[in-house]
């Protein structure tokens, strides 16, 4: 009785020491752990530190200006270049609503404006499809002058394409030309 | 029996003494065991709470604390940091052979002579400083050489990644981290206790305009100085304050006098001409006279020993605003004559002339003036002789006059976006609106024509002094600057080029007055540093800028300001 009593007992003690080694060193390599991750931060805090004078050194604006003049062809920036909306041309006619796009309903008008603009870089391009009446064809515009309904006849040129066309550039504003990317190229 | 008995009682009284031993040695040694289990019991059970204790006291790293805040400007861009470099000392009485120690240092440390540090290290001191602030390389040599009685120390070191850019604003520090000169003396406590960094009102790149336009055009007039300020109007912050010549803050110690002195706050120079700014004003507010009034300029004013003549001598009667292009030094006496000593010396005081400004620099200089105001003096005063300031005065006044009226004292460290400006009225909007149409018109048409910036509206006045060497004016040593703000119609920034001893060249025929040297700065400056600060070109035939130059439109333009300004 008193024999497995003690058995037990020391089976148990046995059991406990284990588990306390065990949490013990577990304990002591969380800590080792800690430590280094202390060190390390504090390292890299130090190094942050070093990395940010030197980065402001090395963004001297005087060091800046004579690498630039050494190898860029930058000039100071000159009152003339800056511009703003309100000081583009005078709109000659209301905004026309663009034509509902079925095939990419989502469309951001930005990128097809993109496309239609590197489309329209490359040179005038014959329409793939008839083109539907366009909603501003019912009010006099310049555009009507251009051919519209004739497939193999090249596209109407937009103000950015070379060659020009029946449109005289000054007499577009931002908004035509935006509304004519936006609608061509979304079509394509 | 007796033998017996005495044996008995004395086993009984042995065995009672054991007992009563065993009872007291147990009853402690049970008593001990009770209180570990209660301490267990309230350790582990109660004081769960307190678990916390042991891992905090195991710091977890925090933000980085160096032995001095940063020094930031009004972007954020580091200008003033401390970096932690290793300094070398030794204990001379544990060095063995001083000279042998010596005659090896020097193959890492070239710069310093075997005998010095011989004497260094055979010294009956125990701890001498032999080198601080090593670079890594340094002390890795240091290290491999292995002398025993020499050890680092970690110590921080003040670095300024900008150079001289705006040395005479940041000042610098000793070795040991007080400072000396500048912010750094002027913040000396808050900057050795504060963590976050310091922001200035400085914005760099401004900075480095100001100093590369002033830096190009002393070269080419062969001043011996110059100096400039860009002030901000509506809140008094300073945007970039150059002296030149300058120097290094991070090896101070080869710096001459001349280098380290700050001409815009610690130099007071008489300005001349551009003093005419105030007594226009002055004229104006107190209302002996008006923008249609005239004064007869045809003949120079004697007085006592002085002769009062005009530089561009029209020898004729002036009204206001040809006085003031033509900058003519009769007129201006004539009408601060009219005015009054009394009232010019309190307007002067008002507009903070007379008294050091606020600025947070240790380097500060008073303004001289006469002690007694006599009439000679109020009438040289009116252009702007026997009285003198610093730039920096003279830059915030001119704001004051500009701005509709408020003067803002001066700052170098940035207000917080919505804080309240401190300010005082110290002229009237409608006066301040003509001042502006005045220093337009000297840009537009008079001697200011050079610091016409396309698109920015430039409004300002020349200055051109001659220097007083031992109490008589030196005819060819000038003081030639150019005080200006833009976009006149509303104000934003006074931008100021001052030039020490410029010689004329041939390009300007031989000219060396403000309106050739300093002006041109000014135009630079502005064209470059208005769109860094966010200011977009105005179309000259904008309907705000027909009105303010028209004079009629002071009611448009006040509108326009407000719009601006709620925005």
């Amino acid at each position: 009785m008193i024999r497995q009593a003690s058995l037990l007992l020391l089976i148990l003690a046995a059991g406990a020491g284990v588990a306390l080694f065990q949490v013990s060193y577990d304990v002591s390599a969380l800590e080792d752990r800690l430590t280094t991750l202390n060190r390390n931060i504090v390292a890299d805090q130090e190094a942050l530190h070093v990395l940010r004078a030197e980065w402001s050194f090395l963004n001297q604006p005087a060091r800046l200006e004579e690498l630039s003049q050494r190898y860029l062809d930058l000039q100071p920036l000159n009152g003339a270049q800056i511009g703003d909306v309100a000081m583009l041309p005078v709109r000659l006619h209301p905004p026309v609503p663009a034509a509902p796009d079925t095939d990419h309903p989502g469309d951001a008008a930005g990128a097809t404006a993109l496309a239609a603009l590197n489309q329209d870089v490359a040179g005038p391009q014959p329409i793939q499809k008839p083109r539907p009446p366009a909603p501003d064809m019912a009010h006099t515009d310049a555009r009507i002058a251009v051919p519209v309904d004739d497939t193999s006849a090249p596209r109407p040129a937009s103000p950015l394409a070379p060659g020009g066309g029946a449109i005289p550039v000054a007499a577009r504003s931002l908004d035509d030309v935006l509304a004519d990317l936006t609608r061509d190229g979304g079509r394509r | 029996m007796n033998g017996r008995l005495r044996i008995d009682g004395a086993g009984k009284s042995a065995l009672d003494t054991a007992r009563s031993r065993l009872l007291v040695g147990g009853g402690l040694i049970a008593a001990a065991f009770l209180a570990v289990g209660l301490r267990l019991v309230d350790v582990s059970v109660i004081e769960t709470p307190e678990q916390t204790r042991t891992t905090s006291l195991r710091t977890v790293a925090g933000p980085m604390k160096t032995g001095r805040a940063e020094i930031v400007d009004r972007n954020g861009v580091l200008l003033a940091t401390s970096l932690g470099t290793a300094s070398l000392y030794a204990n001379p009485q544990k060095v063995p052979d001083a000279a042998v120690a010596a005659r090896r240092l020097i193959g890492v440390l070239p710069e310093r002579s075997e005998a010095e540090l011989t004497a260094l290290l055979s010294s009956d001191k125990t701890f001498v400083w032999v080198e601080r602030n090593l670079t890594p390389r340094e002390q890795y040599e240091v290290n491999r050489l292995g002398i025993p009685g020499l050890d680092f120390q970690e110590e921080d070191r003040r670095v300024y990644p900008n150079g001289p850019l705006a040395a005479h604003t940041l000042g610098f520090t000793n070795i040991d981290n007080v400072g000396l000169a500048g912010i750094e003396q002027s913040f000396d406590e808050s900057l050795k206790t504060r963590r976050d960094p310091l922001t200035l009102s400085l914005d760099i790149r401004v900075q480095q305009v100001l100093r590369h336009e002033l830096a190009t055009q002393i070269d080419k007039f062969g001043a011996i100085g110059g100096g400039g300020i860009v002030l901000d109007v509506t809140t008094g912050e300073v945007v970039a304050m150059v002296s030149l010549p300058d120097f290094d803050p991070n090896a101070p110690a080869g710096a001459d006098e001349e280098e380290r002195f700050n001409r815009m706050t610690l130099g007071v120079y008489e300005l001349g001409s551009v003093f005419k700014i105030f007594n226009h004003a002055m004229a104006l507010e107190s209302g002996v006279a008006t923008l249609a009034s005239s004064y007869d300029a045809t003949k120079p004013i004697r007085i006592g020993r002085f002769t009062i003549s005009d530089y561009h001598a029209e020898k004729r009667w002036l009204t206001l605003p040809e006085i003031f292009t033509h900058s003519s030094n009769i007129g201006s006496a004539k009408m601060a004559l009219d005015v009054g000593g009394t009232a010019q010396k309190k307007f002067l005081s008002d507009l903070g002339l007379l008294r050091r400004t606020s600025i947070e620099l240790p380097e500060q200089g008073a303004p001289m003036y006469p002690s007694t105001w006599r009439e000679v003096n109020t009438m040289t005063i009116a252009f702007g002789h026997g009285i003198a300031v610093s730039p920096l005065h003279l830059a915030t006044a001119v704001a004051a006059t500009v701005n509709g009226g408020i003067l803002h004292p001066p700052t170098l460290i940035r207000r917080a976006p919505g804080a309240a400006i401190p300010g005082t009225r110290v002229l009237s909007a409608t006066t301040s609106q003509q001042m502006r149409q005045l220093l337009r018109l000297v840009v537009a048409d008079g001697t200011g024509r050079n610091a016409e910036a396309p698109g920015y509206f430039v409004g300002g006045k020349t200055g051109t002094a001659e220097k007083q060497v031992n109490g008589r004016y030196k005819r060819k040593a000038l003081i030639s600057s150019f005080v200006a703000a833009f976009p006149i119609h509303a104000p934003r920034y006074v931008v100021l080029a001052l030039l020490d001893e410029p010689k004329g060249i041939k390009e300007t025929y031989g000219y060396a007055t403000g309106g050739w040297t300093a002006a041109p700065v000014v135009s630079r400056v502005i064209a470059r540093a208005a769109p860094l600060l966010g200011l977009a070109p105005v179309d000259k035939d904008a309907p705000e800028i027909i009105n303010a130059l028209a004079g009629t439109g002071v009611a448009a333009l006040e509108q326009r300001r407000r719009r601006v300004a709620s925005n």
